[in-house]
């Protein structure tokens, strides 16, 4: 690439902590995209709206403007300096998920809220942002040095301290989350192959104890006996556990979610009036606003975590397709933005965000589709919620940021 | 320039001591991470298709999956009075259960839980320990279903003491607040909800409510959503019914009714009360009654309505019929004079007809007032067979009366080709015919309401809870059958018999009555011919005579007295009744004139002697003392066939005299008691006594009896064979003389007497 005098201009200006005339040279067709998934968001919510008044719907709206600010904000600032700033991004996130176990307000018995005067802020999410950030300072910094065992696996030591926080609250998906974006960024940033297969395999291994404790499982002839029949039979006792035997209660769950129609007025009803709504509505749905499974109230959630299946019903199969489809465009030019990026903090920062919300997009969808047991993930740009729709945004400007310097080290 | 440049060297030089060299970004690994994601959006797109277009029927047809189904429950209806009172509703009643596992000291509680509920105490022990089939101890065993001895309050209190383990449950039943009145109109429902009898079976398609039901789309939260319905039928029935029972009137009725009963040890009793203009039955009584709220309690027999099932010949209550068709046909007048033949009749070569009264040649007023048999065959034969028929058919005879009841009988009228040859002798005063008390009610109420066939009903209406009027007696059906003129002599004619014939016991002061007694013997059941001393009396009648307003039928089946005349047993009933009704539903007055009301004795004085007052057995003596007289002129002497038992109105049967032994000794049971009407053996001698009348004829002894002054009380037929008092007996102890007669005795000792052919 040849170095021209409107090359250095650029790479002057760019280098200064906030320089708003990078928003000249943003990325064209991400913000295409994102504005497509936003306004099918917007449209979909107004169907959705489970108030009277449209608040959710006009919220939403609201939300998102918010969001494109604290967007444009960080597109504003180079993402190096932020980078930069993780240690202290990471003390102050630890230090809200610490808070939010003392002190927090709960909504809907696991997302917890740290309020502070009007604004409510929800750690967990903010910790996703920061933890990419962390580890892009972390493994930027490390280098070839990655490659060593121990650094690889003192990855894992950061990320589990808030990772053991959000479970503790408990926010199992925020948690899970966490996961493969560690995974993802160490890939990325040329780890070793056999260091990572040797933690799949790791997790791999949770299969086949889950198949032998649940091989010959069945719901009603394990139920183990009350205890009011034992006082009736003294001759009888309560067989022995070993200690790796999984209790009643959890087989319960696992095999809830793999034989769903077994009790489908429990565990299930979430799993399977979702795949009614996404199975009713057929090639083009059942039309815009006639979705039955949510005005009905057959559909749980259906204006944050299942919305999803509630689009997919009114707009059928078409109306699914061309937002996953979008999704996989806007995410494809995120995992773009971190081929093309010169640095390897950028290409980390790109792939660490992409992983996030792919994770979000593929584990939401995965879940009103029946292919994953229910827990409360949210779908970028779809799903109600100020605080997930600001991490969003704030993901979309950190992506949008990554190829804008991409110029500065042309030199 | 240089702020940058040194951060970023510093940055580099931190990096340099912290970390290793920077690793260059490796484009194959984000290639990797391109298809890792890719391929994770090929599994949710193709899950997403097979989910839309190839999806599962349960996943698709959401009318089959969110479709949800509600029942209206709609109750029986109820039954209610013509004032608006209670008759049957639906009310929650307590079964008690028991837990049998939580249950400890089961034999005692066995033994507390009998005391309390009449149960057998081995039973109910059996029930606390019973077994499921793998031996373990019951949930759930009933203890006692449809608990009404005690207040609920008190068994919840009773239920506390039993300890843990008892309950109790509200059930839904059947629930009649007034108990036994009106209990055979009513009818009842079994405890399995299904009609059983009376108006309960009759408009069960009324009363019976059928739960309506709804199937629509129902919500995430299982609620039926009113604007998705997709099947719906509204519940149905439950029908309010109004009867024309008065409450009131009917208990007097049966009041009445069971104290006669008693009185006169009957072993049945019917009446009913009704409304000649429109046919409306205020009551209708079947006694014994049973208890509907404990019908199991009651023999299945006493369930019947035997007011609509229990056929009776009317005696001469059904001389109304020859004597109305005779007027209208203009045949008599009330002043036509008729031969009475002074009591004996013989119009048929085998049969004579006798009357009690004996009568010359009176007026026909008289002739009806003293129901003379005699007067009413010739009237009838001056009718003829055809048009006898044509009336009594005319007069509803025959047929049933109330549709309103499902089992009613028609009672027994045959058909003219079928008539005996005693027939036109028979019918004209109620013999060779069967009918109800209905039937009879209504033929009276021809007369009471001025000639016109009203048919009797006790269901006014039925109100469906939505407050249409789904069913309503239609009362357009009337059908003159007598000019007014005839109805308002015939009126005239009962007054007279009320006022100085059979049916004076029946007089109000208040209100004129008009009415006609009888008295029947019952069919055998096991034999040609009649029961002897068992007895169906009857009264039938109406008040006011100015203005009729209500008729009544009273019927005693079996009284177990000596006096079981129509008259004497059912007129107190009738009266009672009648007068309570008129009072109440507020009718003007239309007193008799210078009435005196007769003396009677109670009815049992004759069955308990021992007991009786003086008084009691001088009006005996001088009731039989009358008839004595009025059978005084009897002319012939020797009639098998004669039964003088009956009072002036009885129709006595012809009877075979092969069948007479029988009846003798039957007839010897009811003399016993008699014997203690005995009067002191140590009166002086000089008067005079009481000759042997052993061997005389019963014409005999009746003339040399009635020198003495003593009246007869004869029993069967033939020579005296027996007699009491005894021969000897001073005259001046002697009330009242009873003899038997046996034709044994007259074939040996008494070959001379003429026996009538």
């Amino acid at each position: 690439m040849a170095i021209s005098a409107r090359d250095m201009t650029v790479q002057n200006a760019s280098v200064r902590i906030i320089n708003p005339r990078n928003v000249l040279s943003i990325d064209f067709l991400m913000p295409v995209f994102v504005m497509m998934l936003v306004s099918i968001g917007w449209v979909t919510m107004y169907s959705a709206e489970p108030s009277d008044t449209y608040a959710h719907f006009y919220k939403q709206i609201m939300f998102f403007f918010a969001g494109a600010a604290i967007a444009a904000a960080i597109i504003s600032m180079d993402y190096r300096v932020l980078v930069s700033l993780a240690p202290a991004m990471f003390v102050v996130a630890v230090g809200m998920l610490v808070a939010v176990l003392f002190f927090a307000s709960v909504v809907n018995g696991s997302e917890r809220w740290l309020v502070l005067g009007p604004i409510r802020i929800q750690p967990s999410e903010v910790t996703k942002v920061v933890m990419v950030y962390v580890l892009a300072w972390y493994l930027t910094k490390l280098g070839m040095r990655i490659r060593r065992f121990h650094w690889f696996a003192a990855t894992f030591l950061i990320m589990a301290v808030p990772m053991l926080l959000i479970l503790k609250q408990p926010n199992l998906g925020t948690a899970a989350c966490l996961g493969p974006l560690t995974l993802v960024m160490l890939f990325v940033a040329g780890c070793r192959l056999w260091h990572l297969s040797l933690v799949i395999l790791a997790g791999l291994c949770v299969v086949p104890f889950a198949w032998y404790q649940l091989h010959g499982f069945d719901p009603v002839e394990d139920k183990p006996k009350s205890a009011t029949y034992y006082e009736a039979h003294p001759e009888e006792m309560p067989p022995p556990k070993p200690f790796y035997e999984l209790y009643y209660h959890q087989k319960m769950r696992i095999y809830t979610f793999l034989n769903p129609e077994a009790d489908p007025k429990g565990g299930a009803w979430q799993t399977i009036q979702s795949k009614v709504a996404v199975g009713s509505g057929g090639l083009s749905g059942k039309g815009y606003l006639k979705g039955t499974q949510t005005r009905l109230n057959y559909l749980p959630e259906y204006h944050t975590d299942f919305i999803f299946s509630h689009l997919a019903e009114e707009r059928g199969f078409l109306g699914g397709a061309i937002v996953i489809g979008l999704f996989a465009a806007f995410l494809l030019r995120g995992l773009m933005f971190a081929r093309d990026c010169p640095d390897m903090m950028g290409t980390l920062l790109a792939a660490g965000i992409v992983t996030i919300l792919c994770f979000h997009v593929f584990v939401n969808i995965a879940i009103t589709v029946g292919l994953m047991p229910v827990t409360g993930i949210p779908l970028p740009f779809l799903s109600y919620g100020g605080s997930f729709y600001m991490t969003t945004m704030a993901c979309v400007g950190i992506l949008l940021s990554v190829p804008m310097r991409r110029r500065i080290l042309v030199r | 320039m240089a702020a940058p440049k040194k951060s970023g060297r510093h940055a580099e030089e931190r990096a340099q001591k912290f970390g290793g060299p920077p690793q260059p970004v490796n484009r194959n690994r984000i290639r990797w991470v391109v298809y890792t994601f890719a391929a994770i959006f090929c599994v949710i797109s193709l899950r997403l298709v097979f989910l839309h277009l190839r999806p599962r029927a349960e996943l698709t047809n959401e009318e089959r999956v969110h479709v949800g189904y509600s029942e209206m429950h709609r109750g029986r209806g109820e039954i209610f009075d013509r004032n608006g009172l209670l008759l049957a509703t639906e009310k929650e009643v307590p079964s008690l259960w028991a837990d049998t596992r939580k249950v400890k000291n089961a034999p005692e509680l066995a033994k507390r839980l009998s005391a309390a509920f009449g149960l057998e105490e081995s039973k109910v022990l059996a029930l606390l320990t019973e077994k499921s089939k793998s031996g373990d101890p019951m949930k759930f065993v009933w203890i006692k279903r449809w608990i009404n001895a005690m207040p609920l309050e008190e068994l919840e209190a009773f239920v506390k003491t039993l300890g843990e383990g008892f309950a109790l449950k509200m059930e839904s039943s059947r629930y009649y607040p007034q108990g036994d009145t009106a209990a055979h109109v009513i009818g009842f429902v079994n405890r399995s909800g299904d009609p059983w009898e009376g108006l309960e079976l009759n408009f069960d398609p009324c009363l019976r409510g059928v739960s309506g039901f709804f199937r629509a789309r129902k919500d995430g939260k299982q609620r039926l959503l009113e604007s998705l319905t997709l099947e719906y039928t509204a519940p149905a029935g439950g029908d309010m019914v109004q009867l024309t029972l008065d409450t009131a009137i009917q208990h007097t009725l049966e009041e009445a009714i069971d104290r006669r009963m008693e009185e006169c040890k009957a072993v049945g009793g019917m009446g009913v009360v009704m409304d000649p203009h429109t046919g409306a039955i205020l009551a209708l009584a079947t006694r014994p009654a049973f208890n509907a709220n404990n019908y199991e309690d009651y023999p299945k027999s006493l369930w019947k309505n035997r007011a609509l099932l229990e056929m009776f010949e009317p005696g001469s209550a059904f001389k109304i019929v020859t004597a109305a068709a005779a007027l209208e046909h203009g045949l008599i007048t009330p002043d036509t004079m008729i031969d009475c033949e002074n009591g004996r009749y013989a119009p048929y070569k085998r049969r004579i007809i006798k009357d009690v009264h004996k009568l010359g040649v009176e007026p026909f007023r008289h002739c009806f007032a003293e129901s003379s048999n005699i007067a009413m065959i010739k009237i009838a034969s001056q009718l003829g067979e055809e048009r006898l028929d044509q009336w009594i058919r005319r007069f509803g005879f025959g047929q049933r009366t109330a549709p309103d009841f499902k089992h009613e009988t028609a009672g027994v009228y045959r058909p003219r080709n079928e008539w005996s040859g005693f027939s036109m002798g028979s019918l004209p005063m109620g013999q060779e015919i069967s009918v109800t008390i209905l039937q009879l009610a209504r033929a009276f109420g021809v007369i009471a309401n001025g000639g016109f066939l009203v048919d009797p009903y006790v269901v006014e209406r039925a109100v469906s809870q939505e407050g249409e009027i789904t069913y309503q007696h239609d009362m357009s059906h009337k059908t003159r059958i007598i000019s007014p003129e005839t109805a308002a002599t015939m009126v005239d004619l009962s007054y007279g018999v009320v006022l100085e014939g059979t049916g004076d016991d029946a007089a109000i002061p208040e209100y004129r009555v008009g009415g006609k007694t009888g008295t029947a013997q019952i069919a055998s059941k096991t034999r040609r011919g009649y029961e002897e001393g068992h007895y169906t009396t009857v009264f039938a009648g109406f008040a006011p005579i100015r203005d009729p307003r209500l008729v009544c039928v009273i019927v005693i089946q079996e009284p177990m007295i000596k006096l079981h005349f129509g008259g004497y047993v059912c007129g107190p009933v009738f009266k009672e009744v009648m007068r309570d009704s008129l009072i109440r539903l507020n009718v003007p007055l239309d007193p008799m004139e210078g009435y005196t009301p007769p003396e009677r004795p109670a009815p049992d004085a004759e069955m308990d002697p021992e007991d009786s007052a003086p008084e009691n057995t001088l009006w005996l003596a001088n009731a039989y003392e009358e008839e004595s007289a009025a059978e005084g002129d009897t002319a012939g002497a020797m009639e098998p066939v004669s039964n003088e038992l009956g009072d002036v109105d009885t129709v006595v049967p012809p009877i075979n005299p092969k069948e007479l032994d029988s009846s003798l000794e039957m007839l010897m049971e009811p003399l016993e008691p008699l014997e203690l009407v005995a009067v002191n053996e140590d009166s002086t001698s000089t008067q005079p006594r009481l000759p042997d009348l052993a061997g005389m004829t019963r014409q005999q002894v009746q003339e040399s009896l009635r020198a003495f002054g003593i009246p007869l009380d004869p029993l069967g037929t033939g020579w005296a064979v027996q007699q009491f008092p005894k021969p000897g007996t001073p005259l001046s102890h002697i009330k009242i003389c009873k003899v038997q007669f046996s034709t044994e005795k007259a074939v040996h000792e008494a070959p001379e007497a003429t026996v009538t052919p």
